[in-house]
């Protein structure tokens, strides 16, 4: 047992010699998951613009356009709303990744010039990327095996996270602004 | 007649190494692996000549070496991170905190062993010892390679081909260590033949990487650098855009 825990550490540090030496000079991890930067979207799809993005990401999730389609009764056109659904929202979660990752790569570039990093917010905010392209790839599984509508709570909780920066945010902006502001 | 041939080479690609770097006067740009590459190669012919004209004294005189290697060994460790992150602050602290989580586990694995009693390292021989050490080194390797990926770091093809040289020879090391703990003098015989000759292939890609010259890299001035000032408000910022990012559901209110 002891021995198997060894050779994992010489397996894992030969893996990341490997990974280390594949990165082209000033490029990270996420160049090796995604070589073409696209994460994975097709590329004949372009990217949402920031209104389309907001607005496709409230409908994509509802139950409304199903309950309607229901209605109608037809199977075949059950098969094709769910065909099409399903694209959409795949489209939709791969622009969210790269979003993440865009973001995600902006602050990395700024944060490794910063003088006063604080690590423990840092290592928060990299958990956080890690688990917001997690949570967007479990979408993406569970959109292709199911109906767009039922990662509902998943994205629900996503919708939550998000939210729960929110509150952070403000009363440190407000903190900020208080110390810049003429007394 | 295999064991002076791999022995020659080494030793050959250790000159090799060494008089380059002279040559090329980058002992100053890397002083203590250089210290380092000095030591083994004088370690190795003194050794041999040990071997040849002692041998009752080689296996004594071998693990002391050893040891002074390991210790000049996590110094080349610490020049690499000095060297490859001096021009960013902010990752040059991550990895400093990184580093110092490993070594405040590795001591309070010693510290957990004492108080049951144990040895001050768990360790029933040299080599089991010698392990351990460089499994510590591994996890020390690991944290720098994981900060310098995440952070996109440049480096250059000197630094890489270092720490590529040595992450080889430290997992290497922790595998055949491993064995031979395991296995006991069975596998010894094996050793003296696979241990220099992948230390061999180690030199190799270390003289490759510092054959040629390569410019010194400073940080890249772009233009991220007019945010590096405070990173509180660099977070903030982060978390402001990360909330552009969010399936829009019914029912839930936008702020």
């Amino acid at each position: 047992m002891n021995m198997l825990l060894f050779f994992i550490t010489a397996l894992l540090l030969a893996w990341a010699l490997v990974r280390f030496a594949r990165v082209r000079n000033g490029r990270g991890f996420a160049a090796l998951a995604d070589p073409s930067g696209t994460s994975g979207r097709p590329e004949h799809l372009p990217a949402f613009d920031d209104r389309e993005f907001q607005h496709l990401g409230d409908a994509i999730f509802s139950e409304r356009d199903w309950n309607f389609i229901q209605k109608e009764s037809s199977p075949s056109l059950e098969r094709l709303f769910l065909q099409e659904r399903r694209g959409v929202a795949r489209h939709w979660l791969n622009d969210s990744v790269v979003r993440i990752r865009s973001i995600r790569a902006g602050h990395l570039r700024n944060s490794k010039y910063s003088e006063n990093l604080e690590v423990f917010a840092e290592v928060k905010l990299l958990l956080l990327f890690v688990y917001l392209i997690a949570l967007c790839q479990c979408l993406l599984l569970v959109v292709r095996f199911a109906r767009p509508d039922t990662p509902r709570s998943l994205a629900l909780h996503f919708q939550r996270t998000a939210r729960r920066l929110m509150p952070v945010q403000d009363e440190s902006l407000a903190k900020a602004g208080g110390e810049g502001s003429p007394r | 007649m295999l064991t002076p041939l791999i022995w020659f080479v080494g030793v050959f690609l250790q000159f090799l190494l060494l008089q380059r770097g002279i040559q090329a006067k980058w002992q100053r740009r890397f002083p203590l692996f250089y210290s380092y590459n000095l030591f083994v190669f004088l370690e190795d012919v003194s050794l041999f000549t040990l071997y040849k004209w002692l041998p009752l004294r080689y296996a004594q005189a071998y693990w002391i070496c050893e040891f002074v290697g390991v210790v000049l060994g996590s110094l080349v460790v610490f020049e690499v991170y000095r060297v490859a992150l001096r021009p960013y602050p902010g990752t040059a602290r991550m990895a400093r905190n990184l580093l110092g989580f490993v070594f405040a586990l590795a001591f309070a694995k010693v510290l957990v062993n004492r108080s049951h009693g144990a040895l001050w390292w768990p360790a029933r021989d040299a080599a089991e010892l010698e392990r351990n050490l460089r499994t510590v080194q591994a996890f020390a390797v690991l944290a720098l390679i994981i900060v310098i990926l995440v952070y996109a770091i440049p480096r250059s093809r000197h630094l890489k081909g270092i720490l590529a040289g040595y992450g080889l020879l430290l997992a290497n090391s922790i595998v055949q260590l491993s064995l031979l703990s395991h296995l006991g003098s069975s596998f010894q015989s094996v050793l003296v033949y696979i241990q220099p000759f992948t230390y061999d292939i180690v030199l190799c890609i270390w003289t490759a990487a510092l054959w040629s010259a390569e410019a010194e890299r400073n940080a890249l001035p772009d233009d991220s650098r007019d945010a590096c000032g405070d990173h509180s408000r660099l977070v903030l910022r982060t978390k402001q855009a990360l909330q552009s990012v969010r399936p829009g559901l019914p029912g839930m209110d936008r702020r």
